[in-house]
């Protein structure tokens, strides 16, 4: 527990201070609270010995319990919700700081996902739950101290057997949690078994289904369900004693201060009017502390979603800041460039140069690294060992908005923002006009169907681009990268062929870009690449030949072997 | 109302286990009576105690009294460890049928419907929503319970022992309700609509930029990007203390009033003892005093559980949401078709919500043996028009026949022994390649699937697998590129041998290795069948009986390659086109 408590200190960040303040209002109010005992002592003793004289001390002392305390719940609210929320807006602008910094290539649509979860999602979960559930906690167990406190001032003993109870609940609940985090992987393992099953049954289904196997699938599921099932009450059953240890601290400590106060009291070393305070007190003293145990499991896990915002700290990052710096020329190397994606290697000691205005298709089987050279030219990571340069100097040397600036990339996968049509053309270069905006949209052949639009370039791109079609989602980004201007084109030539009349203008627009350019491709389509200055055929990591078509094509080796099997795949009839 | 229906959704899916989730009310609703006995022993020893002063020797009771409170409290704690346990098996179990028969009623589902809502969502739903039902079902529900039943039993106490002192401290429980209710009146309610509508905006900006940061890194306009992320979140963080500055005085009189009680006792003592004190006035005071604090406790409990509620109400209703698709219906005459001819007459289909007819009044004919080619378009209705004829979905309007039978009419089992489909992204499961291809026919031989696999052209396949034929898919290390998938799914067709096949033909290829072998595995499977191809290249085509072209959900045109070549129409246009495209070059040089 106090494992958390750190944890969200430690996420508090700047905001320690604030939130320090709020558990010192909360304690002071736990002060007010306490004083209510105070003012039952007077009146017991009052009341027992038969005077009246000495009402007024105790409402004033309850009058200023009261007072105390409401103004303390006053500010420590307001303290709370603004720790709740700075702290996780801090967050959220950190992680989103972060972004940044990480590399290009760690972004998928999972990572994406994830780190959209955890700065929606997770961090709002943090943002509402953290403060109630820290004061609701640290405020129970205070109480109770504040209380013991007052307790050992009526009477030392009793206030003693007070904190001893308070202890021995703590180091129960410290044991029941660790009870509970032990039984934590094997439910997640479970949990993790489940959700492959069912998605391995959902993914399944139209093969299941096509095939008539729905009763096997479905025992399959079935089983993996019940095991989970089984599992989980297990588990449960695992955690159960110690909930019941825990109670059973609390009503014990309880029956110990009514016996005690008792025993005293026949002893004689106590007066009727502590033992009837004691008594009270007996009952009174845990309730709170109760609640504040069983918040504790909340406090779990509100741990595990700190853990998990946190966990994108452990993403990689790269030094972005380089030098403000524009290259002598457009042309690339590779030296001896060697690059592994995990265990993988991918690229192993590859060199070549692309000089200026030159095109370079990259050919080869998949997985053998294509994909990755074109990402490691524009720096979506950064390689092992090797150098890769750009207009002769090293691409880290350059801030990497800088490096940007010379590159364009045109992925087969396109994301719009959710702004107008007229705003995302015009993220390639902010400042440009209007009459700009429509050049680079007729170039890139988007202009006609923009002006079928209800509000032409005007039209809000539906989220992720939801109205328009992949074609034309494409050439928005190609208009995109028209007005960016950059000398380098990095370019993933489509294989999938949209529809013959769509791809025509694609391949129209690329054209455009493409123009008086350094382009590197990938290259799915040989005959599109016959006519490029440098094939580079990529295989196994490595550059097994490089040459012109002309070139190539005589030799024997994979090229010549591709080419063929391209050639039949074409020619290839059903019949 | 709506509460009770969620509940009542949840009692079907528990079955007999319902009567365990009762019996957790029922125990923990006994738990929280019993709990209220010790204070009623530690009431009988201060009276003793009074009773004898101060002649303490004569209080003999007092230790039984004393193991009394102690046993009934240990009691009221099993009973309600008992009941957490019934409540448990039955979320437990509860939770289990709902996953389960979710998943059995999706299966039924036209298969069409998975492609509508998407496999991550369908998991979302199976998974997290029945789970969400979980701490609801095993710690609110008998809590809760317990909460509602411990105030009566007070009710009952405080009324009995001294009337004027229970009235009293019912007060400031009753104002603190009133304040309750003012925090949820209709002027809260918009503020608090306000506050989320903020923080949605805000969600949504942050989506954004996440989504965004590749682009927005290749542009290299980081910076100003995050510069709006940060004022989103600026800005919702005006309403969030705006919101809380609001909530803050009716909070504070709420937590104020319900802790008053103690204070509101300890003045009505001086009024009432004004005129002397009795032992009895006393007792009860204190017993009060005791006793009181427990209304704070569960008023706190009925408070934080709505919260939970509302969040179980929105797992089920997405439950919901799949289990009130409608299955295709299976037929009760099921008749066999006669032969492999395909007829569609008048055929329409509209995909729910759509505005437009995705395949609109479409007939076409294809005889036993015919290989047939679909082309045209995206969107054009190809792949539609392919899934009715294996009724993945049924048809809106119009008849599909198989041998001159009516689909609908044919047993889903037949039906799919008779047409093999092969996907475009083809699934394999997570077991081993021996296994996956044996789905096409359960009792084949490990001999017939090698076969079938060579057929397929497979063999590199096994070769690099760690453990061949019997690696398992997905396992470390294995990796199977999508052409590789399509080729293992076409052994699995071939094993299965239906007479009539529809081939979706993939459209992204990694490298032409590939694309050659899965051509020469279509060929191989097709031979003596009768086709569909869902084509994307034209060159593969050229050779079938008949092309039909879609536009629209219509057939646009239809007939032989070359027939269609010489009408000039979109057949052709594409046909030129597509040769533009297979020859068109980087930079323009050559084209």
């Amino acid at each position: 527990m106090f494992g958390v408590l750190k944890k969200i200190f430690g996420f508090a960040g700047s905001k320690k201070k604030l939130l320090t303040k709020a558990m010192v209002i909360s304690f002071c109010g736990a002060v007010f609270s306490a004083m209510q005992f105070g003012a039952l002592m007077l009146a017991l003793d009052q009341v027992l010995s038969g005077q009246q004289a000495g009402m007024l001390p105790v409402i004033a002392i309850l009058l200023i319990s009261v007072l105390g305390r409401i103004l303390c719940f006053y500010y420590s609210v307001n303290e709370e919700t603004e720790v709740g929320y700075f702290m996780v807006a801090e967050k959220r602008i950190h992680i989103g700081d972060r972004l940044r910094y990480i590399p290009m290539g760690y972004f998928n649509d999972n990572s994406l996902g994830n780190i959209t979860a955890v700065v929606t999602t997770t961090l709002s979960e943090v943002e509402n739950s953290a403060s109630r559930c820290l004061v609701m906690v640290v405020g129970g167990f205070l109480n109770t101290f504040a209380l013991c406190l007052a307790l050992t001032v009526a009477d030392w003993r009793m206030g003693l057997i007070g904190i001893c109870g308070i202890l021995v609940y703590l180091w129960a609940t410290e044991m029941s949690q660790k009870a509970t985090s032990k039984t934590g992987p094997g439910r997640q393992t479970a949990q993790i078994n489940l959700v492959e099953a069912v998605l391995e049954y959902i993914q399944g289904m139209s093969v299941v289904k096509s095939y008539g196997l729905e009763k096997d699938n479905d025992q399959m599921a079935a089983r993996t369900i019940e095991e989970s099932c089984k599992k989980t009450l297990s588990l449960e059953a695992s955690i159960t004693p110690w909930m019941a240890v825990r109670q059973l601290v609390i009503r014990g400590f309880s029956v110990i201060m009514v016996v005690c106060s008792l025993v005293f009291y026949s002893g004689g070393t106590m007066l009727l009017s502590r033992c009837l305070l004691m008594l009270i007190a007996s009952f009174i003293l845990y309730q709170e502390l109760e609640s504040a145990g069983n918040m504790s499991d909340t406090l779990q896990m509100l741990g595990a979603s700190i853990d998990k915002a946190n966990s994108i700290d452990d993403t990689p990052v790269m030094d972005i800041d380089g030098k403000e710096l524009a290259p002598k020329d457009a042309g690339i190397t590779f030296e001896n460039v060697t690059f592994s994606y995990g265990d993988r290697r991918i690229l192993d000691g590859v060199s070549f140069a692309i000089p200026e205005k030159t095109t370079t298709a990259v050919v080869g089987p998949s997985g053998g690294g294509k994909t990755t050279l074109c990402n490691l030219t524009a720096r979506f990571w950064d390689v092992e060992s090797g150098t890769i340069r750009l207009g002769g100097r090293d691409i880290t040397d350059y801030k990497l908005d800088s490096l940007m600036k010379n590159i364009s990339m045109v992925f087969q996968e396109v994301y719009l923002f959710q702004d107008t049509i007229e705003n995302n053309i015009k993220f390639g270069k902010p400042d440009a006009s209007h009459a700009q905006v429509v050049e680079a949209a007729k170039a890139a052949c988007c202009h006609e169907f923009i002006m079928e639009l209800p509000n032409g370039y005007d039209t809000v791109v539906g989220e992720a681009g939801g109205s328009l079609s992949g074609g034309e989602k494409q050439r928005i980004s190609i208009a995109r990268a028209m007005l960016k201007d950059a000398p380098i084109i990095i370019l993933d030539e489509a294989t999938a062929s949209v529809d013959p009349e769509n791809e025509a203008e694609l391949q129209a627009a690329i054209d455009a870009l493409t123009h008086d350019k350094t382009i590197i491709m990938i290259a799915h389509r040989l005959k599109t690449v016959r006519s490029a200055d440098q094939i580079l055929v990529l295989s196994g990591g490595q550059i097994v030949q490089r040459g012109t078509h002309a070139e190539l094509i005589r030799q024997e080796g994979l090229y010549a072997d591709f080419i063929g099997e391209r050639k039949e795949a074409i020619g290839w009839k059903l019949a | 109302m709506k509460k009770e229906s969620s509940l009542q959704k949840l009692f079907d899916y528990a079955g007999n286990y319902r009567y365990l989730t009762i019996s957790s009310w029922i125990l923990s609703v006994i738990s929280a009576w019993i709990a209220l006995v010790p204070f009623y022993y530690i009431w009988k020893i201060v009276n003793e105690v009074l009773q004898v002063l101060p002649d303490f020797g004569k209080a003999v009771h007092l230790s039984r009294y004393g193991w009394s409170a102690v046993g009934f409290a240990l009691l009221s704690m099993l009973i309600y460890i008992c009941a957490l346990m019934c409540s448990h098996i039955a979320a437990f179990r509860v939770q289990a049928n709902m996953r389960s028969q979710t998943m059995r009623h999706i299966i039924t589902l036209p298969m069409g419907f998975m492609d509508g809502i998407g496999s991550g969502k369908i998991r979302k739903i199976v998974n997290e929503s029945s789970e969400a039902t979980e701490t609801y079902l095993a710690h609110q529900l008998p809590d809760r319970a317990g909460a509602m039943a411990t105030p009566v039993g007070l009710l009952v106490l405080l009324l009995v022992f001294d009337w004027r002192l229970g009235l009293l401290s019912l007060i400031p429980v009753v104002i603190a309700f009133l304040i309750m209710g003012s925090m949820t009146g209709n002027e809260m309610k918009e503020k608090m609509a306000q506050y989320q509508n903020s923080l949605e905006e805000m969600s949504n900006e942050a989506v954004e930029y996440v989504r965004g940061v590749p682009v927005v890194k290749t542009f290299g306009q980081s910076v100003f990007s995050f510069k709006r992320f940060k004022e989103a979140i600026d800005s919702y963080g005006k309403w969030v203390i705006s919101y809380t500055k609001d909530l803050r005085l009716p909070m504070v009189m709420y937590t104020t009033m319900i802790n008053a009680v103690f204070s509101v006792l300890i003045a009505a003592a001086f009024l009432f003892t004004a005129n002397g004190i009795t032992n009895t006035f006393l007792l009860n005071l204190i017993f009060y005093i005791m006793i009181t604090p427990i209304i704070t406790v569960t008023l706190n409990k009925i408070m934080f559980s709505s919260e939970n509620t509302m969040i179980v109400e929105d797992a089920i209703a997405r439950i919901d949401s799949v289990m009130s698709i409608k299955p295709l219906e299976e037929t009760e005459t099921p008749q066999s078709p006669k032969g492999t001819s395909i007829t569609l007459e008048q055929v329409s289909f509209r995909y729910q919500d759509a505005a437009k007819d995705a395949v609109h009044k479409v007939s076409l004919c294809i005889k036993e043996g015919e290989h047939v080619a679909f082309v045209g378009p995206s969107g054009g209705g190809k792949t539609t028009l392919a899934s009715l004829i294996a009724r993945f979905w049924d048809a809106s309007e119009g008849k599909i026949c198989i041998g001159g039978v009516d689909v609908r009419q044919i047993a889903s089992r037949e039906l799919m022994n008779t047409v093999s489909f092969v996907f475009q992204d083809s699934k394999l499961l997570k077991m081993s390649i021996l296994d996956n291809v044996r789905m096409g026919k359960p009792d084949a031989s490990k001999a017939e699937v090698l076969q079938a696999l060579t057929d397929a052209g497979c063999d590199d396949i096994l070769a690099k697998m760690p453990e061949g034929v019997d690696t398992i898919i997905g396992s470390r290390g294995t990796y199977v590129s999508g052409g590789e998938a399509q080729r293992i799914s076409i052994a699995r067709a071939m094993l299965k041998n239906a007479p009539i096949l529809i081939l979706d033909e993939a459209t992204a290829f990694a490298d032409p290795d590939n694309e050659a072998k899965v051509q020469e595995a279509f060929a191989r499977l097709s031979k003596g069948k009768t086709v569909i191809m869902i084509a994307h290249r034209l060159s593969t085509i050229t050779g079938t009986d008949r092309i039909y072209v879609l536009k629209d959900g219509r057939i646009e045109e239809q007939g032989s390659h070359d027939a269609l070549e010489k009408q000039e129409g979109l057949y052709a246009h594409m046909w030129t086109e597509y040769n533009k495209s297979a020859n068109w070059k980087v930079g323009g040089a050559l084209s």
